[in-house]
């Protein structure tokens, strides 16, 4: 059954996707680089419309301007320049600075305005509505469904047959090349992200009204919309614009179906959220999705750099390790509180390094395993399971869902890993943790014995301990080779007789079950399951917060989740987030994060015979040896 | 028949033939050259027969038996290979690199090695220790591999595919990016391993390098194999003549 009223409706919320949709693959094919910020510049733009009408008393228009006139395009012109310039050569690095910008905009939008969301977001469109016949067409879709395709006629008109276009093209397929041809490649690249941030306000300024102005839920209604750039495969503007208003109409036209009143909050589901899904299914299905993302994982490592095994628990790190995470236990009760999240945080954190840092499988999506592995907890435990039992047996669960859920995502690489990762995280927020049928009067507690908090907090310690046991073994010994051979170079790793795809989906399962830990961890600790704690948001600032710290050390893992902990604690709401998207942004600079810059001044005073030898290449330094042997 | 048997090899793409049933003996005990100007098919006949690419039609045997299924098994059947472009595993030192060849090679599956536990599979060791050597590069055993110049990385490369103790090794082009002194070392080894029963196929440019090293030749062009025999009988021939004018 079709309604023509719903389908209007959906109209509306389509054009509003498609804008988003269209704004996302403009300034990839403007810029070259897929902005998973676009949500965030998104939501900063809609905050800051809000402040300029309801604070500073502006007139709409006016303030209208302010944003998309000059706001968004700033933010994309600083960010070229600051942030996207310098690493322009190649794409390595670009996704997880495009990941810090993300979280530093949230960071700066949770520190300006607390967080808070509000329902009085000022709309730029007129109200009111045209009448054709029974049904009313509002202005806004009229207008929006205008500015959408414009925006994408006009673009592909621009990128196709004109010089601009030709030149804009030239410099997204190789910058430094188009410049040597005197292609103005700076001013087109910046013009290019001028332009992305524009279309990403307009978003968030036009969505805000629509939507509540929060910004996690913005960032991820926006990020949701992935799936119509990915069902366009990045490429096709009117495919994008066309899958998203088929979305939208579906989406609506889904509120007209009544099945048995127990599958009503299925349907509902759906109804609600048939983007994300599209999303999920879209980057499971659709094959051999092409993309220029190689050296995605750039900047996340040190190329060349040792792998070093006294990082996972040598006998330094583990003793100053334990001398700090041992502290809490003499703290007053309030701060014991707080440093409850430390050792799950961690696992949860330590639980990327297995997979990003060892193994090189970019997971955006261990927020979802987290979440499930508390969810698991609480269930088993309402089954009767002891909560002791419950606490070790749901992370265990979790292992067969990573396992699952790791296969189709196997076959991606680079951005598209990430984004599957990320959908998978998303579908799981949305389709389990935001459904009362699964989440509802759902009770945590600890295990008896450890409700005290000093006896929790031991336990967790505990449980930390065996995470850096599982971790140990996996960057030890004939397996931990084979995980860093299959992140230096997968064909290698092939003709080395690896299994690739049996050790891709071994080490997924893995970190999944470790996240799961990290998850059960979290919700006892608060005696609760906040589904905020594991928003597939917060599993983007969890990455990056890894990313910062140095993606392989298990250590720096530890110690990041124990600094983001007290900064949230010491500090006001955002700050933490300023510092990780800051840190992200920079880590192209200093590559393997802040345990590759402590392992680059370890390297300096390394045990050297000759000093300065070190610095040599091997050839100088077999010279160097024979120097010696004639010496002596 | 021992050693590396290709039979029918076909491969298309779209309408053009890139390998157009190829007939290919690579003998154990010796060196086996695959020459032909770019564009050949040559890669493409070397991806089928380690699967990184799916032939349409033909046959591959090792050591008599089939060899089929996606290339890590190919690998641990016992047939190695390297890389045009160089593929180390640049976070390992250079033994570590060995080692991961060794570790993977056939009927070292055990869950207990995996996860590291001690075992009576120290005897690897052994065999990195003796590549490294043969190879000249046990100085450098404890360096990263992604740390070397080109010429030593290829080196790494082809110790680790010895290290599995191979029936069958390809080396896609492995003299380029060495030095007079390095070239001269791989003949030798190559000579060697060859001496010792290994079955070696090489696609290689440098003319001289084969001359020196291979005891058969095979001229690839348009996606068939139009001349094979000794070295200096293939490249004698008129249609070798005109494709490496100057160089023969």
């Amino acid at each position: 059954m079709f309604y023509a009223g719903l389908a209007l409706n959906g109209l509306a919320v389509g054009c509003v996707a498609a804008l988003a949709a269209v704004g996302l693959l403009a300034t990839y094919r403007v810029t070259g680089v897929f902005n998973i910020a676009f949500g965030a510049v998104a939501v900063f733009c809609a905050y800051v419309m809000w402040q300029c009408v309801r604070v500073w008393g502006m007139p709409v228009g006016v303030a209208g301007l302010l944003v998309l006139g000059v706001v968004a395009p700033g933010i994309g012109l600083l960010l070229e320049r600051a942030v996207y310039r310098p690493l322009r050569s190649g794409a390595s690095g670009l996704l997880v600075a495009t990941l810090g910008v993300l979280v530093l905009q949230l960071g700066l939008v949770f520190l300006l305005w607390g967080g808070r969301s509000y329902v009085d977001a000022p709309s730029l469109l007129p109200a009111g509505d045209v009448r054709l016949g029974t049904l009313h067409l509002p202005y806004a879709t009229i207008v929006e469904l205008c500015v959408v395709v414009v925006v994408a006629g006009g673009l592909t008109v621009l990128l196709r047959a004109t010089r601009v276009g030709l030149m804009v093209r030239a410099v997204v397929d190789d910058r430094d090349l188009a410049a040597a041809v005197r292609v103005p490649a700076d001013r087109l690249a910046a013009g290019g992200w001028a332009f992305g941030s524009f279309l990403a306000g307009l978003a968030g300024v036009l969505w805000a009204p629509i939507y509540h102005l929060d910004p996690y839920s913005l960032t991820l209604t926006v990020l949701e919309t992935m799936g119509v750039a990915v069902l366009a495969r990045l490429a096709s503007l009117p495919v994008a614009v066309g899958a998203a208003l088929v979305i939208g109409v579906g989406q609506t036209e889904l509120t007209a179906v009544h099945p048995a009143v127990r599958w009503q909050g299925l349907v509902d589901a759906f109804h609600t959220n048939l983007f994300v899904l599209v999303l999920f299914v879209a980057l499971m299905v659709l094959p051999r999705l092409g993309i220029r993302d190689s050296g995605a994982l750039g900047g996340l490592h040190r190329v060349g750099a040792r792998r070093s095994r006294a990082d996972v628990v040598g006998r330094l790190p583990l003793g100053a390790l334990s001398l700090v995470l041992g502290l809490p236990l003499f703290f007053d009760p309030g701060d014991l509180r707080a440093a409850l999240a430390v050792p799950a945080l961690a696992v949860v954190f330590v639980s990327l390094v297995v997979a990003t840092g060892y193994a090189g499988q970019i997971s955006l999506g261990q927020a979802g395993y987290a979440g499930l592995g508390a969810l698991f907890m609480a269930k088993l435990a309402e089954g009767g399971v002891p909560w002791l039992v419950a606490l070790f047996l749901g992370p265990v669960l979790v292992v067969p869902v990573g396992w699952l859920t790791g296969y189709p995502a196997i076959h991606r690489r680079g951005l598209y890993l990430a984004l599957t990762t990320f959908a998978t995280a998303a579908v799981v927020g949305r389709f389990v943790f935001a459904q009362p049928v699964f989440v509802g009067g759902l009770a945590v507690m600890r295990p008896p014995g450890f409700v005290d908090d000093h006896w929790f907090y031991g336990l967790e310690l505990g449980c930390l301990g065996l995470a850096l046991v599982v971790v140990w073994t996996l960057h030890t010994g004939p397996l931990g080779r084979a995980l860093v051979a299959l992140r230096d170079s997968e064909a290698a790793a092939v003709s080395a007789g690896i299994d690739v795809r049996r050790v891709k989906v071994f080490v997924f399962a893995c970190a999944a079950g470790l996240a799961g830990l990290g998850g059960a961890l979290t919700a006892s600790a608060a005696q609760a399951f906040n589904p905020t704690d594991f928003d597939p948001v917060q599993g983007l600032v969890w990455f990056a917060a890894v990313a910062v710290w140095g993606v392989d050390s298990a250590v720096g893992a530890v110690v990041g989740a124990a600094a983001l902990v007290a900064v949230d604690v010491g500090t006001v709401v955002g700050v933490s987030g300023l510092l990780i998207g800051a840190g992200a942004v920079l880590l192209g600079r200093f590559p393997g994060g802040i345990a590759g810059v402590v392992r680059r001044v370890g390297d300096w005073f390394a045990v050297s015979p000759v000093r300065g030898e070190r610095r040599l290449s091997p050839a100088g330094r077999e010279v160097a040896d024979r120097v010696r042997e004639r010496r002596a | 028949m021992s050693g590396l048997v290709v039979r029918g090899l076909r491969r298309r793409f779209g309408g053009v033939a890139a390998v157009d049933g190829v007939d290919l003996d690579v003998p154990a005990g010796a060196v086996t050259a695959l020459i032909g100007p770019n564009g050949a098919g040559k890669t493409t006949l070397f991806h089928c027969v380690t699967g990184l690419d799916a032939a349409d039609a033909g046959t591959v045997t090792l050591a008599g038996r089939a060899l089929t299924g996606p290339p890590h098994a190919r690998a641990r059947a016992g047939l190695a290979w390297t890389f045009q472009r160089i593929e180390l595993f640049t976070g390992l030192t250079v033994a570590e690199n060995a080692q991961v060849g060794a570790e993977n090679r056939r009927g070292s599956r055990s869950w207990a090695k995996l996860v590291g536990l001690p075992g009576p599979w120290r005897v690897e060791g052994r065999a990195v220790d003796s590549v490294l050597e043969r190879l000249g590069l046990a100085a450098l055993a404890d360096v990263p591999a992604g740390t070397l110049p080109t010429g030593t990385m290829r080196l790494v490369e082809l110790a680790r595919a010895l290290a599995a103790e191979p029936v069958a090794l390809l080396l896609d082009e492995p003299a380029s990016g060495l030095d007079d002194h390095q070239i001269e070392r791989l003949a030798r080894v190559l000579r060697e391993l060859a001496v010792g029963g290994l079955a070696i196929l090489l696609v290689e440019h440098d003319m001289r390098f084969v001359r020196g090293v291979a005891d058969f030749a095979h001229l690839m062009i348009a996606g068939r194999v139009e001349a094979a025999g000794r070295p200096d009988e293939v490249l004698a021939a008129p249609l070798a003549q005109e494709i490496y004018v100057g160089e023969v």
